[in-house]
């Protein structure tokens, strides 16, 4: 078990900058998972700390050991890859086993080790199978089975679970969370999904062009989007954005999107004081458009607004309606129970409890 | 719309027009002769006499059961030059193979390694012998071998040390057992032929997904682990191939004894396929030639099966 460290970590291909700067660290036994969009650089800060990549500059830390230049032999680490990277000439039993053979453990603990993993992954009825004769839920399981009869000190995830159904995945997410809790290791997780990074990680990384956007909480990510970009991609739909003034109105501060202006609550109004008459970006999650006939309690700091709804997508729960006012679209997350129609108008509560605004220049959150 | 019978009826069409003729190529030239080859195994047939009216059978050329297959056991000279090819081809055989495979598959691996100019350069290179003409390749490697004015007796006056007085055509010449002609005539034919294995497995090496190898890094293989439990295991289909391919073209091996030899020295590497050649073309013995012809195709067929028996892989990626 170890904590890892990123010391100012620079990867380069060439003329490509991968990783720029990267400094994250992370305690012993945490999950902490790498988010981002294809290129953003997790899947080579994964590699580079499992040894799989030379770093150009910095430093890379696991618990004391500075193992920027060491072989991924010796790092104590264990790798789940993307497509599970199962040897298709072993049986799954000497897949699982043989990284522990290359360690020349004797052979009566490699199979008390395996038999183990493999009931705790429910796969012990599988050993003798080549991997081309299982599932790819099987497979992935064998894969991470293979990872922990390594009994490693910290786990590499490279997005496990993309190859799987939509189903299956929801599953194995909730297993690997439990994995981490019965472990007690340190994870490393890499996904493009947020809905994965926000229900697995303890912390998560959002990267983009190989610099850390931010490093927090899953709920502290939602709330406090550090910018645009972390705003942007986390949450589902994603937030609504707007180009807008802040001005001054009758009874306070008012965000002015063209069509339509809203009010800032008052104990938001000290942080947009300096940028009164300077363009911002406003910024609102579609949770909080409500229907105007079911608006949920404790919602007090409100702004009324008109759209025309243009698409409308039941999901049974909820209800998410695409509506457009002046030639602004959004999205909205209404009450199952919504009459929203489309190309008729609805009325819209907005939560100015839960507004976001953006520096436009540097697009860092003013609020 | 056309309904789902006719669009099978065309596909159908189009299939057996593209087929035809290669089916046809087949039929003429592989087909039908091996069948005219077994057919001729059991006739005392030679072309010189004109024997009888269906295919110049029968009469002159009798139809003698399997007397021909039974004579190449006999203790007569040509059944004793035909056997004694049938062990010279299985000593060509068994060499070529291993040397081959040993040259070729480090190589393979380092030419892989290298940088991709690097890397297209050398397979270029070791793939030019290949696609030279044998005779060509018999005549440079003859020159070579001469020991008055030949490069490699010239290359070891240099250093000091006594060439052997003939490379090709000492009978009594022989290192560890194995007559030197025949050592040159395999140094030749590797150098002409392993360019082509090379390239087979480079490409095979190129096939191994990237994440099997970073797989087995992390689980603690160093190289050469990695060689023997990753990389050699999934070689597999590829060693069954270039097995096989290199195990007929040797079990075929004629052009270069043919210009380089003649067989020669004392039949030392004289080879079925010479023997063959001899007594059809030259003795006009052809139903003898063909009862060799299938000797070979039998042989030819056991070590495929056998192969294809022991190599197979039960596994893909």
């Amino acid at each position: 078990m170890a904590g890892i460290k990123f010391d100012h970590v620079w990867k380069r291909f060439g003329d490509f900058t991968a990783l720029k700067d990267l400094n994250i660290e992370i305690s012993d036994q945490e999950f902490l998972v790498l988010v981002g969009p294809s290129g953003c650089g997790k899947t080579t800060a994964l590699r580079c700390l499992a040894g799989l990549e030379e770093i150009t500059d910095g430093h890379i830390y696991i618990g004391d050991r500075d193992v920027t230049d060491m072989p991924p032999k010796d790092r104590d680490i264990a790798m789940v890859f993307q497509s599970y990277a199962l040897y298709p000439h072993m049986s799954v039993y000497d897949n699982m086993a043989f990284g522990l053979k290359l360690r020349k453990t004797p052979k009566d603990e490699i199979d008390r080790r395996v038999k183990e993993s493999a009931e705790m992954l429910a796969i012990g009825h599988l050993l003798d199978r080549k991997p081309k004769a299982l599932s790819g839920g099987q497979r992935q399981r064998v894969a991470l089975g293979r990872a922990i009869v390594r009994n490693p000190a910290v786990f590499l995830m490279d997005e496990p679970l993309s190859n799987l159904d939509a189903k299956l995945r929801v599953q194995t997410r909730a297993e690997i969370s439990k994995l981490h809790q019965r472990l007690k290791t340190t994870f490393i997780y890499v996904t493009h999904d947020q809905t994965e990074a926000m229900t697995m990680g303890t912390r998560i990384a959002v990267m983009k062009d190989g610099v850390l956007q931010q490093l927090d909480t899953p709920q502290n990510l939602y709330d406090n989007p550090s910018n645009m970009f972390v705003a942007g991609f986390i949450g589902s739909p994603s937030m609504n954005f707007f180009d807008a003034t802040v001005g001054r109105g009758d009874g306070g501060l008012m965000v002015d999107t063209g069509p339509f202006s809203l009010p800032v609550p008052a104990d938001k109004a000290g942080q947009l004081e300096p940028f009164i008459g300077k363009q911002v970006y406003f910024g609102i999650r579609p949770e909080n458009l409500h229907d105007a006939n079911y608006v949920p309690r404790g919602v007090e700091e409100v702004a009324k607004l008109t759209a025309q709804v243009t698409v409308r997508e039941p999901l049974g729960s909820e209800v998410y309606a695409f509506v457009e006012n002046g030639g602004k679209e959004m999205v909205s997350r209404l009450d199952p129970r919504t009459s929203a129609a489309i190309g008729k108008g609805i009325d819209l509560v907005v939560d100015m409890s839960k507004m976001h605004v953006f520096d436009r220049d540097s697009e860092k959150a003013i609020i | 719309m056309a309904s789902p019978g006719s669009v099978r009826q065309s596909q159908r069409r189009f299939a057996y027009s593209v087929m035809t003729p290669i089916m046809l190529y087949l039929m003429l030239f592989s087909l039908i002769p091996l069948i005219w080859a077994i057919i001729l195994g059991f006739f005392d047939y030679s072309p010189a006499r004109v024997g009888g009216t269906l295919f110049g059978l029968g009469d002159s050329n009798p139809f003698i059961g399997i007397k021909n297959y039974v004579d190449l056991f006999s203790d007569s000279q040509p059944a004793t030059v035909f056997r004694k090819s049938v062990v010279n081809t299985f000593l060509f055989t068994f060499l070529i193979v291993p040397l081959n495979l040993a040259i070729t598959l480090p190589l393979a691996i380092i030419i892989e390694r290298s940088h991709t100019r690097v890397k297209g350069f050398f397979r270029a290179v070791y793939f030019l012998p290949t696609v030279t003409s044998a005779v060509a390749v018999a005549l440079i490697w003859g020159a070579i071998y001469n020991p008055q004015a030949g490069l490699l007796s010239d290359l070891i006056r240099t250093i000091g040390l006594t060439p052997p007085k003939a490379w090709l055509s000492d009978p009594q010449a022989f290192v560890m057992g194995i007559p030197l002609a025949m050592l040159a005539l395999i140094v030749a034919h590797l150098w002409q032929d392993f360019g082509y294995n090379l390239v087979i497995f480079i490409a095979a090496l190129q096939g191994i997904p990237q994440n099997l190898r970073d797989a087995a890094k992390v689980d603690g293989a160093n190289e050469q682990q990695m060689f023997w439990y990753v990389t050699l295991p999934l070689l597999q289909p590829t060693l069954l191939f270039v097995c096989v391919m290199t195990i007929l073209s040797s079990l075929q091996m004629f052009i270069l004894a043919q210009v380089m030899t003649k067989g020669g020295p004392r039949e030392q590497t004289q080879t079925i396929l010479m023997s063959i050649y001899q007594n059809a073309f030259r003795y006009q013995n052809m139903g003898w030639a063909a009862a060799m012809s299938f000797v070979l195709f039998g042989i030819i067929m056991v070590f495929t099966l056998l192969q294809f028996r022991f190599l197979r892989s039960d596994w893909e990626y």
